[in-house]
């Protein structure tokens, strides 16, 4: 199986620190309200605080969404709209923006599989929604190509589906039947296939099966939606929470009108559907909408020299320990992400990577860098959830580790 | 609910920074633009109470601010649900607690936990129930729409005419026996028996209480029975986050409840993703209703549901009854009647007409009243009663 995230960014071309010179970062960076005394609800629960400068992982809370995000979210809290306008409204504006016939807001892209899969088996068919996930009588194979298998497909199985792994073209018009519900695609490209996405389009237009595009972690930049889905697929799906800045549990399935509906007679707030468990608010829906548009019109370069100002008020910080060496670079992957590797002379700093981690994560405050699971074992860092001023503290306690082993 | 938290909070954004971590701060403060406005989705004044259709309950401003704080200050998830769930625990009284994205949530990871155990295998096979223990009874009389959700996972739903039948239909294939809390005034069913019969043989029980606070002593009450598993919506009554709920019990079941849900990569409910702000917010509207004046509150609701009431008294041929469903309930509301000969239409076309008007009004007429026009004051913000009442009112008289 392969992992989301995978290793190639070590391959990625190197940035050099004169290129880091005084970016001052986007000024939407900053919130749109003074900070005001209030309780600090995770000092009294003795939730420890920690800088994120792992990544926009769902388990550490996700992305730092946009400041207007917040608003909209406060906005829409203390307005109450009837939830059926709502959804149309926003659905509809998504689909504006990302030049598609249909969206909806889920409670993230694993929901948005889940309903996906649920719309693509049973087509409206009122008693077939009811019937789920008994799929007894009711067309549940998932193509998938095998070099598309990986740990969130679990999702194409909630709903009922059955997964029949393909290899070839011949594969997949051989296992063609009646029984045939949706041809599934996994995006990022890096993953590798043998069928390429504008082919197996093709191919699922030609046999008449929906097509289903998994690009979940395929932002930022936000356009890479647009991009994404005039590829052609039926239905395609982002997480709403990570590379958009939208909110935590919500995420995007956008496509075809009339699947883009049965999605939504799956779903939440519908009684009896098998969707129901999966609620959005109406906040996460205005959120989510506000998020897109804000994610649309922000270049990838005004995002890079956001990250690199983090990155080199990091770097000012540890570059004097002696024995440290660091890097900037963007990884090879369709996201383009932005990392920091930090690395160091094992003769002088007496500290192996993974030491180096949990020393890090015993800090107050804690910073959490990259699973080396995820980094091809060396130390990356990445400034997409870090917020101004916690760049300057990460690298004190970065240097404080450093030198505590020096 | 007293000020009209509309004005209060449109402009106010509360931020509670760890002191060290907060994000700076901008003096410029940029006005949130009117997205409803901007949408076309069109604002209306809520008569019928907090259905999900219609956003749900309104949130506590305590709930507003925690969620805002969580939305600016990061945790681990996993730290965060431990000491939320702790925190819920203590103040309901319940063994562990988590926060799901809905009552209907806590069904579905509730059920998972009994039928697979904790066992890795099965619960990495669920929604496919075959060769583990799958089947959930449930009493005729308590099928009701929501017990679709139990089958979500892929249980069975295992039929019994009483609870006496239930001795007899459990066996080595029953995970869990189901129970739908209704208000306790109509509660025709020996809670304590029913318990009784899970804890002789066994099998854990979940009780769906989705509906029955206020008054929070209903929530402590039903904890204090002995149910395995206990969920509630979040948004509804407890004034919580709309996509939020609880699940409370025996801790071994929570922890197996949990490692069925999200954030969990291949849980059968990653998909049933909840926030950290919703986390948060759930365990403030617990600590809320916890010690709020529910009898100020209610005295509240029944002065304005009264106030409508000799409004629309006050012409030929109308006459309005306070109600109170139940004892219990803090939900009073007005019957609204009408001379037929005198006032020419339905309560359907009334419904409608208010629907269609500006403001748009929604009322409980039909589906929920057994035909006849209710009108109750939990989400009313100030000034809309006499809206309401007034509206009725020419309605009426037009069709004379």
């Amino acid at each position: 199986m392969a992992q989301r995230r995978t290793i190639l960014q070590i391959l990625g071309s190197i940035f050099p620190l004169s290129l880091l010179s005084g970016a001052s970062g986007c000024d939407q960076e900053k919130p749109s309200a003074e900070n005001m005394p209030g309780r600090d609800y995770y000092q009294e629960l003795g939730v420890k605080p920690f800088i994120n400068a792992a990544g926009a992982y769902s388990a550490l809370g996700g992305a730092r969404m946009r400041p207007q995000v917040a608003d909209a979210m406060r906005y829409a809290a203390t307005r109450k709209v009837k939830m059926k306008e709502l959804h149309d409204a926003v659905g509809k504006r998504i689909a504006e923006l990302v030049g598609s016939e249909a969206a909806m807001v889920t409670s993230g892209a694993t929901a948005a599989m889940v309903l996906g899969t649920a719309a693509c088996m049973t087509l409206g068919d009122e008693d077939k929604m009811q019937q789920l996930p008994d799929t007894n009588g009711i067309k549940n194979e998932i193509i998938i190509q095998k070099k598309h298998r990986y740990t969130y497909d679990r999702a194409l199985t909630v709903a009922g589906g059955r997964f029949v792994e393909v290899e070839t073209e011949e594969d997949v018009r051989n296992t063609v039947s009646e029984r045939t519900a949706m041809m599934f695609f996994l995006k990022p490209t890096h993953v590798g296939d043998n069928i390429p996405a504008e082919r197996y389009v093709a191919l699922a237009r030609e046999l008449g099966i929906p097509s289903f595009c998994d690009a979940a972690t395929t932002t930022p930049p936000g356009s890479n939606v647009v991009a994404g889905v005039s590829e052609g697929f039926d239905l395609i799906c982002y997480s709403g929470g990570k590379g958009l800045r939208g909110p935590y549990s919500a995420g995007l399935l956008i496509g075809r009108a009339d699947l883009v509906r049965y999605a939504r007679q799956n779903a939440a707030p519908n009684d009896v559907s098998i969707g129901r468990g999966m609620k959005v608010s109406s906040e996460e829906y205005l959120g989510m909408l506000v998020a897109l548009e804000a994610s649309l019109g922000v270049s990838e370069e005004a995002d890079f020299s956001y990250k690199r100002k983090r990155f080199s008020n990091i770097i000012e910080q540890i570059e004097d320990v002696a024995g440290v060496t660091t890097r900037v670079f963007v990884s090879e992957s369709e996201t383009n992400e932005l990392y920091l590797d930090i690395d160091w002379n094992t003769d002088i700093i007496d500290l192996d990577r993974q030491q180096f981690i949990d020393a890090l994560r015993a800090e107050t405050p804690a910073v959490e860098v990259r699973l080396l699971l995820f980094s091809g074992g060396r130390i990356h860092l990445s400034a997409t959830v870090m917020g101004d001023g916690q760049d300057v503290i990460a690298g004190q306690v970065i240097r404080k580790v450093l030198l505590g082993h020096s | 609910m007293k000020t009209n938290r509309r004005h209060f909070l449109a402009g106010l954004s509360a931020i509670a920074p760890l002191s060290s971590l907060s994000l700076k701060a901008s003096a410029e403060v940029a006005a949130t633009p009117d997205y409803f406005a901007n949408l076309g989705v069109r604002p209306f004044i809520n008569a019928i109470g907090p259905y999900s259709s219609l956003g749900g309950a309104e949130m506590w401003p305590e709930v507003i601010d925690a969620m805002d704080y969580a939305i600016k200050n990061k945790a681990r998830m996993s730290d965060l649900h431990d000491a939320v769930g702790r925190r819920i625990a203590e103040l309901t009284g319940a063994a562990a607690a988590m926060v799901t994205s809905g009552a209907t949530c806590g069904i579905i990871l509730g059920t998972a936990a009994c039928m697979t155990m904790g066992d890795e295998a099965k619960m990495e096979r669920l929604p496919n129930t075959s060769g583990m223990a799958n089947e959930v009874i449930i009493l005729k009389r308590q099928r009701y729409l929501y017990d679709r959700s139990i089958r979500a996972p892929g249980a069975k739903l295992v039929e019994v005419d009483s609870v006496a039948d239930i001795r007899a239909a459990i066996n080595p294939a029953t995970a869990m026996l189901f129970y739908l809390l209704n208000r306790p005034d109509d509660d025709t069913i020996d809670i304590a028996e029913y318990v009784a019969i899970a804890k002789e043989h066994g099998v854990p029980i979940l009780c769906d209480a989705a509906t029955t606070v206020p008054p929070i002593a209903n929530l402590k009450a039903t904890v204090a029975a002995g149910f395995d598993l206990i969920c509630y919506s979040g948004g509804k009554g407890l004034r919580g986050p709309y996509s939020a709920g609880l699940l409370l019990g025996r801790p071994d079941l929570i922890e197996i409840a949990r490692r069925n849900g999200s954030p969990n990569h291949r849980a059968y409910g990653r998909s049933m993703k909840v926030a950290p702000e919703e986390y948060l917010g759930m365990m403030i509207a617990v600590e809320k209703s916890m010690t709020f004046d529910e009898e100020a509150e209610y005295q509240r609701r029944l002065d304005i549901v009264n106030l409508m009431g000799r409004d629309l008294s006050t012409i030929k041929g109308v006459e309005t009854f306070t109600r109170t469903p139940g004892a219990e309930a803090r939900e009073p509301y007005i019957e609204v009647h009408w001379d037929a000969d005198l006032y020419k239409i339905t309560p359907a076309a009334v419904k409608q007409a208010l629907r269609d008007g500006d403001p748009s009004i929604e009322i409980r007429a039909l589906f929920l009243s057994d035909g006849q026009v209710h009108l109750t004051a939990t989400m009313l913000k100030q000034g809309e009663a006499e809206i309401v009442s007034s509206s009725l009112k020419e309605i009426l008289l037009a069709s004379a």
